[in-house]
Formats: C-alpha cells, structure tokens, sequence
C-alpha cells in the first residue's frame, strides 16, 4: 500500500465508523418498555409505525388510541403492526389488547403508549426550503453558465 | 404480518418463475456476443439511443420509484409524491454531463477513475467507500423492495421471496454482463410503461377524488397540508438526493461510458422525461388507503396493499409484474456497475495492478456472486423501511455533487478540498438525518459539501483535461 493509502486511512476510517453507528440506530426499535413499541418515529412529521408482535395479546387484536377525547378503537384485526400518518400537532396515546371480549387481558391495558407528536416549526421548514432552492440555483449556474472547453469534445 | 394477501400463492409463484426464466435465458441470450471485458463491462461501448433511454429509464424506475413514492406519499402527503419525482432532476442535468464525460474520458471504465485521476488518490479512496456503501444500501433496498412486494401480495414469507429476486437477478447478471442488462432493461422498461398507464387508468376510472379528499381531510388533514413542514423540508432534499445518486453512482457513467457517441445526451434527457410522472401515478395510490380503510402494516407496504384491495386479483397481478421488472431492471444494473467499480477500481487499482483482462473478466463474475450472496444475507433480517433505508444513503451520495460538478467542469480546486467536501457532507449529512429526520440528510450533506467546495472557484486554474484520458493498457483493450 502507498503512503497516500495510509493518509487517507483514518478518514476512511472515521466513515466506516460513521456508517456502522448510523446502521445500528436505524435498525434498533426506539422504545421497549411498552406493550407496543414504535419501529417508525416521525414524530415530528406526523407519522408513526406501531408494532405489537411481543405484546402478547391473542389474536384477533383490539388497537386503541386517545388523544385527549377517551379512547377509540382504531384497528381491529390479525396485523401486529399498523402506520398512523397525517396526524396532527398534540399528546396521543395507544393500547392493544384482544378484541375478543373472552380473551382480553387487563394486565396489557397498562401503561399505556404515550408520543407526542411536535411537528418542525415553519421557520426552520422554510430555512432548508430556501436554502435548498439556494444551493440548487447554484448548482445550475455551474453547470450551465460556466465550463472550461475540454480538447476532446464528443464524437 | 399482513391479512390483506390477495394473490394465491401458487399464481405468485408461478409468475415468478415466468418471468426468472425469461430473465435468465435473455441474460444468457445476449450475453453470448461478449469477447472481452470491454464487451462484458461496456456492452462493447455502441448501444444506439433506443436502448439506451430504455435503460437509464427502467433503471431509474428501481421499485424504491414503485414502492417508496407510495411510502413518502404516506408519510409526508401531496408534497411527498411531488418531491420523489423530482428525482427525474438528477437524470436531466447528468444529460449534459453524460455527453462530457464520453468526449473527455473516451477509455474511461467508472466514476473511479474519473475522481482518481481528478482529485488524485485519497479523494478516490473515499470516494470508493461512498459508493460502495451507497450501492450496498440501494441493494438492500432492492432485496427488501422484493420480498415485501411478495408477502404483501401473496402472503409468500418475506425471506423466500426476497431469496429467489436476489438469486435471479445475480444469475442473469453473471451470464451476460452490461449487454444482458441494457437487453433485459428494454423489455422491463416496457412492461413498466405499461402497466404504468394501465395503472393510472384503472386509478382514474375506480377511484372516487372526492371520497378520498373528503376521508383524508377528516382523519388525516396533514397528508393534504401543503405547508406540513417535514415535507417543505423534503422537496429540495429529494432532488439532491436523486442529483448525488446520479452523478456519482458507477451505474450512470458505466452507461455513458457504454453509449455510442452522441447519444448519451439524449437518451438521459428522454429518460427523465419519461420517469418524471411515475412516482406520481404511484404515489397517488397510496392516499386512497384511508378511504379503503386499510391497515397498513409497514408504510413501504402500501402500494401493493391498496392496488390489490382496489382492484382485485388483476391489480394484484399488474403491481407484481411492475415491481418486479422494475427491481429487476435495477438490481442487475447495479450488480454489474458495482462489480465493475470493484475490480478495476479497488482488485486492478490496489490488490493486482497487473491483472490481466481475462483474470478481471472471472473476478467480475465473483465479485457479482458476493455482492449478491451480501445483499440476499443483509436484506435478510429486514432492518428497516425501504424509505428509512433509502434516505441514509442519501447523506452519503450528495456530498459527492460538488467534487463531480466542479471536478466536470472547472479546472479548479485541489484534491484536499474535495476529500473534505465529501467527508465533512457525508457527516454532518448523517448526523441531520438524526437529529431533524431522514427528509433533510441529502440537502444538509449537499450544503456542506458546497461549503467545503466554494473556495475552489476562486482559486486558479491547475488542471489540464488532457490527463483525464488514460491511455488503456494492452491487456484491457
């Protein structure tokens, strides 16, 4: 290996790391304490993944979700996981047990998932928009309006 | 996981062995003509504009375009559907690019060599590292892409049907090099632009606007909140994305490498303007999931979930064939332009520089069986979402637009700098993904990376073109 390998070694280095921390935390569930747990968090766009594989339940499963108003079912059905999205600015909550009354488990009611869901405020959300629109113009100025003649144009 | 499975298993399976064993015999087919590395690697370095629309476009329709335009639609609404088809953005400022490179790197094999011998060699190495970390993330995703679309629709366990995608698509690839792909890209592009309008017929006659609008306005008002803030944060960050995939990825510079002269231009102009409505057409599907009242265990799973429920074991059928030769038509592209990054890039560049072209030849078909026997092994615990999965590379790629574009059109700038650009981006890329969500990493890296970058356009000019056209060695030609 040359010198220049070596130089480039611990940044290489640096990324590989960078890649191997970012695999782990995009694949680890975000929350375990609960009967549900959540695999997806856009908390902060309006969207969550509800997973309750490991709840323990019996089938068919009940899903319940209050945000502020008591509780209502939102899913009733075999899947042990479902994708809530649109949702807007304010506290939720969910629980899953069975929905057949002959098999509930009270034990499973408690405690409760709770998330709450904060959107971006509009400022940062214009901030990268305009910034975006910034870099993009740029982009297009370097490659449209300038261009050093190479000796080999196309055939 | 999921009860909606429409399609019987033994039809799924049955459509799957149709179509393997069409894949394969065609991969065999026209891998036959190949005579030497340049035939393998370059498909002979002539494919006329037909050809060469057909694949950058049914590339570019990987089944992230089928399955994650969906997903994003979702997940971030009107804005989502409208941002993944800014993707096509990518494709049309490489058109000019693609015609460049051709007239300045007339030997040139990968985007390897052109950072190399730009930036010199510590920007190659990292450069290397991106990609290859890129590549293997779209691959995963391409694995995965599959054995979701299967168990959604036919209730096929995930890891048999993502087995059996990988497993063809490596097989045909190792038989018949870029030929093969850029043959069977041709007829996946054409049963995509298909069942494409079949699709959007069959949205546009079956589905009420106004039920869809008025359940998504009453439970899920955000999907249709044009200043929803995520998504606003999403639109500038899917273009660069899409600008960093294509202009560093060794599956857009193998091919305008592989193109004859004077068509690379145009094939990728046509192809951005055919790709640019079909992650509308498919995202739109996912918003009428609310109405249908469907339950969608895994947002990449909504799109075969709403078709098959929509329209039936038809729609079932027509969504498989779509996604299947749309991940089709990726998974070997990038299988073979991996390949070819990996054995001139990183066997003939650092572990045998006297490789000879038959020696490249048999690596090449090994390095296409270990990437994928490593894609088949890492999509098999499914990780993550398609679209989680996806974003992150996104941190990686755009870091690499600046040293592409700069390094393309000026003269200026040093080695350092672009090694800096595409570090410092790929890092504060990953670390936005994070903190603020996987809708920023791409611009942020971009960002970065351009700051990184600025100084070089005020430097003096110390590049001369003429070092960009390596002369091939005797054993390659």
């Amino acid at each position: 290996m040359t010198r220049a390998c070596f130089k480039s070694c611990p940044l290489a280095v640096l990324l590989l790391a960078a890649v191997i921390m970012s695999w782990c935390a995009i694949t680890s569930p975000l929350k375990a304490e609960n009967a549900i747990t959540i695999t997806s968090d856009g908390s902060t766009a309006g969207y969550l993944t509800l997973d309750w594989s490991e709840s323990g339940a019996t089938q068919p499963y009940k899903l319940q979700m209050d945000k502020g108003s008591g509780w209502q079912t939102i899913y009733e059905g075999g899947d042990t996981a479902t994708t809530l999205t649109g949702l807007k600015n304010g506290n939720y909550r969910f629980r899953i047990n069975s929905a057949d009354p002959a098999t509930i488990d009270d034990d499973l009611w408690q405690p409760p998932l709770s998330v709450e869901i904060a959107h971006h405020s509009q400022t940062k959300a214009f901030a990268f928009f305009f910034s975006g629109l910034l870099i993009f113009l740029i982009l297009l100025w370097l490659l449209f309006f300038t261009g050093q003649k190479t000796t080999q144009p196309e055939a | 996981m999921t009860e909606a499975a429409i399609l019987p298993p033994g039809l799924a399976w049955g459509i799957i062995l149709a179509f393997s064993a069409l894949w394969v015999l065609l991969g065999w087919w026209l891998g036959r003509g190949n005579n030497n590395l340049d035939d393998y690697m370059l498909a002979g370095r002539n494919v006329g504009l037909g050809l060469a629309t057909a694949t950058a476009m049914a590339t570019w329709v990987t089944s992230n375009t089928t399955m994650t335009a969906p997903q994003l639609t979702y997940q971030l609404g009107i804005w989502g559907m409208v941002g993944y088809s800014l993707g096509a953005i990518g494709l049309l400022l490489f058109a000019p690019l693609a015609a460049r490179i051709r007239g300045m790197m007339p030997a040139g094999h990968t985007s390897g060599d052109f950072i190399r011998l730009r930036w010199g060699k510590m920007a190659w190495r990292v450069f290397l590292l991106i990609s290859f970390f890129y590549g293997l993330g779209w691959l995963i995703s391409l694995g995965m892409a599959g054995g979701i679309l299967i168990e959604a629709l036919s209730g096929i366990p995930f890891a048999y049907g993502m087995t059996v995608i990988v497993t063809i698509c490596t097989a045909y690839t190792v038989f018949g090099g870029l030929r093969a792909v850029i043959g069977t890209d041709f007829i996946q592009t054409i049963l995509i632009l298909l069942g494409v309008l079949l699709l959007a017929w069959l949205v546009m006659t079956n589905i009420g606007f106004e039920e869809i609008h008025a359940t998504l306005s009453a439970e899920r008002p955000e999907l249709l909140n044009l200043l929803l803030p995520a998504s606003i944060m999403f639109l500038f960050n899917n273009l660069f994305f899409g600008v960093g995939e294509i202009f560093h990825s060794n599956v857009w510079w193998s091919r305008a490498f592989a193109f004859a002269p004077g068509v690379g231009k145009r094939a990728y102009l046509l192809a951005g303007l055919f790709w640019l409505p079909i992650p509308i057409v498919a995202g739109f599907i996912a918003l009428a999931a609310p109405a249908l009242n469907i339950n969608v265990p895994a947002p990449d799973m909504v799109a075969p979930l709403v078709a098959s429920q929509m329209f039936g074991l038809f729609g079932a059928i027509l969504v498989f064939i779509i996604v299947f030769a749309a991940l089709a038509s990726s998974l070997d592209s990038l299988l073979a332009a991996m390949s070819d990054l990996i054995v001139k890039d990183i066997y003939k560049g650092h572990i045998r520089k006297s490789a000879s072209s038959r020696e490249m030849r048999i690596a090449a078909v090994w390095v296409i069986l270990g990437l994928g026997l490593l894609t088949w092994s890492l999509s098999l615990p499914r990780l993550s979402t398609l679209g989680e999965l996806l974003y992150l590379t996104g941190a990686f790629v755009a870091s690499t637009i600046w040293p592409i574009a700069i390094g393309l059109k000026l003269r200026k700038g040093t080695g350092t700098q672009a090694t800096l650009a595409m570090i410092a981006g790929t890092g504060i890329g990953l670390y936005s993904y994070f903190a603020i969500g996987f809708y920023v990493a791409a611009l942020v890296s971009a960002g970065v990376s351009l700051i990184v970058m600025l100084p070089a356009l005020f430097m003096k000019d110390s590049f001369t073109w003429q070092s960009l056209n390596e002369p091939t060695s005797k054993q390659e030609s």
